[in-house]
């Protein structure tokens, strides 16, 4: 460049352009020809596999349902096949139980060990589909992998071996996901409840034990309560009024008032009433539920003024629901055609009823 | 003079410079980061069972927001659409802001909508509420219509109406994959500090479309619309995975994106003459605010970027219409960092200030400015001499290939990744579309891009008008 533009001289400018320009157009060439290359691999792979489920499909509902023996199928997998016929078993063994699961497991049992390896490679998105398919296909044999996997150093394969545990063995390995529940701290609190619940009911014990020991911290005690509450645990209900009875923990009080709204019965009312008065919104909000499931017409008159008189409204909307629980739909009637503004919420209330 | 002159050029032209560098090796770095953090997602989303997702208790109830201004031709459609999504629990909320064509009426005949109490849940100030209407057929579609306030007025109208802990926030006209809802609530479940996640947006024009459902996948069918495909694909799958993975998301598409209703109410919503004060980007708005509000409340807040949720749009095929959209979404833009100037290079905003905050600040709210004088200097470098011809042809040369490389690494990415084209002559226009963008085009987009910070100075508001067709059917 002329006239002092630039501090390097023209020539060398152009050369460091053009050899750009060249690095540049090779890089480009490279991911087109990528891009073509995975097109052209994925196109194969799906043929392979089209290939196999061809070959593996008429059998394994026969297969699973012990129409035809295991040996069947097993005689059409070449052993290069290991992992993708677990591949393909895995998306059956999510949705089976019982001996058809049973089936399942006998099929994968060859390959397994070839998973045991990868549970522990360096790439965690391979250690958790190791970690996934030892669950589902091979519990109790590989639980001490899968337990262990509790522990390894990324949460995500932690939470993966967590639900393979949770799934695969019901509430069998409850005490060693409790003991690691704290690790999830950071996942949505309902989203923990609904796994640990498919445990079963079994689970119901170990929970209720989990809700009162200390060792537990409260963010464990919070997800058995949570859990607790999906799983309609009756007994949990006396357990939960015996904590609201004395201070608990701002976010672990609203799990046992929720739990409450759910089991509780007429004879857990004096627990939770005072909640009703709290300052925090949350656990005034939660208390009118249970007040909904286990109140009395005294109740009524509160949920009445609190629909009306609470700062929340969220407050005021838990009790409008609670009173048409309660069967006071008369009153929630006579509250909307009132001159108040927050009328309209019992009409809405009442119109929900009336889409049911 | 003609020293004074050499100066001049000098300095613009190594400010040129520096940012082509600067914007270039961002682009290429953003494209490495992306690179990784997608192989990483698709390997880890074959542990996620959506079957699972869609029987669990565990999901949190969603309330989507559809804002609709004049929306008649698609708006039937797209409820269609979004009613047939495959999630546990939602609910849908319908803003007509004021249209003034026949949806509401449209909207009534299809749903059987009829008046219903509805108390609010927040305050968000807003233009008045005409009437709330709940469909007799499905009880979970609600229809807000209240007097024109544009949409972010229409979106605070929906928050505060809002129920449940997360709102997804969709255009009227975008097609939402049945399966999008489950997939996008993902960080939320899996990290309790998101309030915010994008998903991608596809471009529809060209597919073949069913009761609201992409069932074919193509592209468009004029150029415009072709090249605009690849510049998704470039936006989404590089820029915004790479920021997401960075944890420094400033963008979630207007289109699609699901948010936390308490986090948005506690921003105070979107901004509008009403609340922070207008503007045309109220997306990108609300999530540098939220950032802000996150960061300046001690609120843990995370915004998170995954590619799998797709929402299908309608892009503009005129030039007319696509360069009144490209101004918009640069007014957008600038009036969106202006407002947070605060946040510049500020260590309290973590990655967000002092990287993301940064480069769309000088890179891509300036870039168009500093582009558009960078070809006038350069031009003027050449006709006086300062400068060889040659020397700016090699210099155009090495930006036209960088940006052919870094659009064939989108379409890679794409082919690595979700490989939505499934047809092999649609992989070779991608490719050859990836080509011939630099040729025009881009140029073309860094106009219409200028006019808009042009635009935004002048702090103008207008949104320019969309013109639809409709999404197309089988024949």
């Amino acid at each position: 460049m002329n006239g002092g533009l630039l501090l390097w001289s023209p020539e060398s400018v152009l050369a460091a352009a053009l050899v750009t320009i060249t690095f540049l157009l090779a890089v480009t060439a490279g991911f087109m020809l990528v891009a073509l290359g995975l097109r052209f691999k994925n196109a194969h792979r799906a043929a392979a596999w089209a290939r196999r489920e061809a070959a593996w499909d008429p059998l394994i509902v026969d297969v699973a349902h012990g129409l035809r023996p295991p040996e069947d199928l097993l005689a059409l997998v070449d052993p290069r096949e290991a992992l993708p016929f677990l591949e393909y078993l895995l998306r059956y063994a999510r949705r089976l139980r019982g001996p058809e699961l049973t089936v399942l497991h006998r099929l994968a049992e060859p390959f397994l060990p070839r998973l045991v390896g990868r549970a522990s490679h360096r790439a965690q998105p391979v250690r958790a589909l190791a970690v996934q398919a030892l669950g589902a296909l091979g519990l109790p044999p590989y639980e001490d992998v899968v337990i262990a996997a509790l522990d390894d150093p990324a949460p995500y394969v932690a939470l993966v071996a967590c639900k393979a545990l949770v799934q695969g063995g019901g509430d069998r390995y409850l005490e060693p996901v409790l003991a690691r529940l704290h690790r999830f701290d950071h996942l949505r609190g309902s989203f923990l409840a609904a796994m640990l619940a498919s445990t079963g009911p079994g689970a119901g014990p170990a929970l209720r034990r989990a809700l009162v020991e200390a060792p537990y911290p409260v963010s464990v005690r919070i997800i058995a309560a949570r859990t607790l509450m999906e799983m309609h645990d009756l007994p949990a209900a006396d357990v939960a009024a015996d904590l609201l009875r004395h201070p608990q923990d701002r976010e672990l009080a609203a799990a046992l008032l929720r739990l409450l709204a759910q089991v509780g019965r007429p004879e857990h009312r004096p627990a939770a009433r005072p909640y009703l008065e709290d300052e925090d919104f949350v656990l005034r909000a939660m208390a009118c539920r249970v007040m909904g499931a286990v109140g009395t017409a005294e109740d009524q008159e509160v949920l009445a003024r609190m629909l009306f008189g609470d700062a929340s409204r969220w407050v005021a909307i838990n009790a409008a629901h609670a009173l048409l629980v309660m069967g006071g739909q008369v009153r929630l009637r006579a509250l909307a055609g009132a001159a108040h503004e927050r009328a309209s919420l019992a009409a809405q209330v009442l119109a929900a009823v009336h889409h049911l | 003079m003609m020293d004074v002159l050499t100066v001049v050029l000098t300095t613009v032209n190594v400010t040129v410079i520096l940012y082509f560098v600067s914007l270039n090796v961002g682009y290429l770095v953003l494209s490495s980061v992306a690179f990784g953090s997608l192989q990483r997602y698709v390997m880890r989303i074959k542990t996620f069972d959506l079957e699972e997702r869609l029987l669990s208790t565990g999901s949190p109830p969603i309330t989507i927001l559809a804002p609709s201004y004049n929306e008649a031709k698609t708006c039937v459609d797209s409820i269609r659409a979004l009613l047939a999504l495959k999630y546990p629990t939602y609910e849908i909320i319908l803003i007509n802001d004021g249209s003034t064509d026949d949806s509401l009426s449209r909207l009534t005949d299809a749903f059987s909508l009829s008046p219903a109490p509805r108390l609010p849940t927040a305050d968000l100030p807003t233009a008045p509420i005409a009437s709330v209407y709940r469909s007799d057929i499905y009880p979970n579609l609600w229809v807000i219509d209240k007097t024109n306030g544009g949409k972010a007025d229409a979106l605070n109208a929906g928050l505060n109406y809002c129920e449940t802990p997360l709102v997804c926030a969709v255009d009227a006209d975008s097609l939402l994959e049945r399966d999008a809802l489950a997939r996008i609530v993902r960080p939320f479940l899996e990290d309790d500090r998101t309030v915010a996640a994008g998903g991608i947006v596809r471009i529809a024009n060209g597919c073949q479309v069913e009761a609201g459902i992409v069932t074919k996948v193509g592209l468009p069918r004029t150029l415009l619309g072709r090249l605009q495909v690849v510049e998704y694909l470039r936006a989404f799958l590089a820029g915004r995975m790479a920021w997401g993975s960075l944890n420094a998301t400033l963008i979630i598409s207007g289109a699609f994106g699901l948010f936390r209703r308490s986090a948005v109410v506690g921003a105070g919503g979107y901004a509008t003459a009403l609340t922070s004060g207008a503007t045309v980007g109220e997306d990108m708005e609300l999530v540098v605010r939220l950032r802000r509000y996150c960061s300046e409340q001690g609120i843990p807040g995370r915004v998170s970027f995954i590619p799998d949720p797709v929402a299908w749009t309608e892009c503009p095929e005129t030039i007319r219409v696509l360069s009144r959209q490209r101004d918009r979404w640069q007014r957008g833009l600038v009036e969106s960092l202006w407002r947070h100037r605060a946040m510049l290079l500020r260590p309290r905003y973590g990655a967000v200030g002092l990287v993301a905050f940064p480069f769309f600040f000088f890179l891509e709210m300036l870039g168009p400015a500093i582009e558009m004088v960078g070809y006038v200097a350069f031009g003027v470098t050449v006709v006086t001499g300062l400068a060889s011809p040659l020397f700016v042809v090699t210099f155009f040369g090495v930006a036209v290939i960088l940006g052919l490389t870094l659009s064939v690494a989108a379409v890679a990415l794409e082919e690595m990744t979700f490989r939505r084209y499934p047809r092999v002559q649609d992989l070779f226009w991608l490719l050859v579309l990836a080509i011939i963008e630099n040729f025009g085009y881009r140029q073309a987009s860094t106009l219409w891009r200028f006019r808009g910070v042009v635009a935004a100075l002048r702090r103008k508001r207008a949104w320019g008008v969309m013109e639809r067709s409709g999404f197309s059917r089988p024949p």
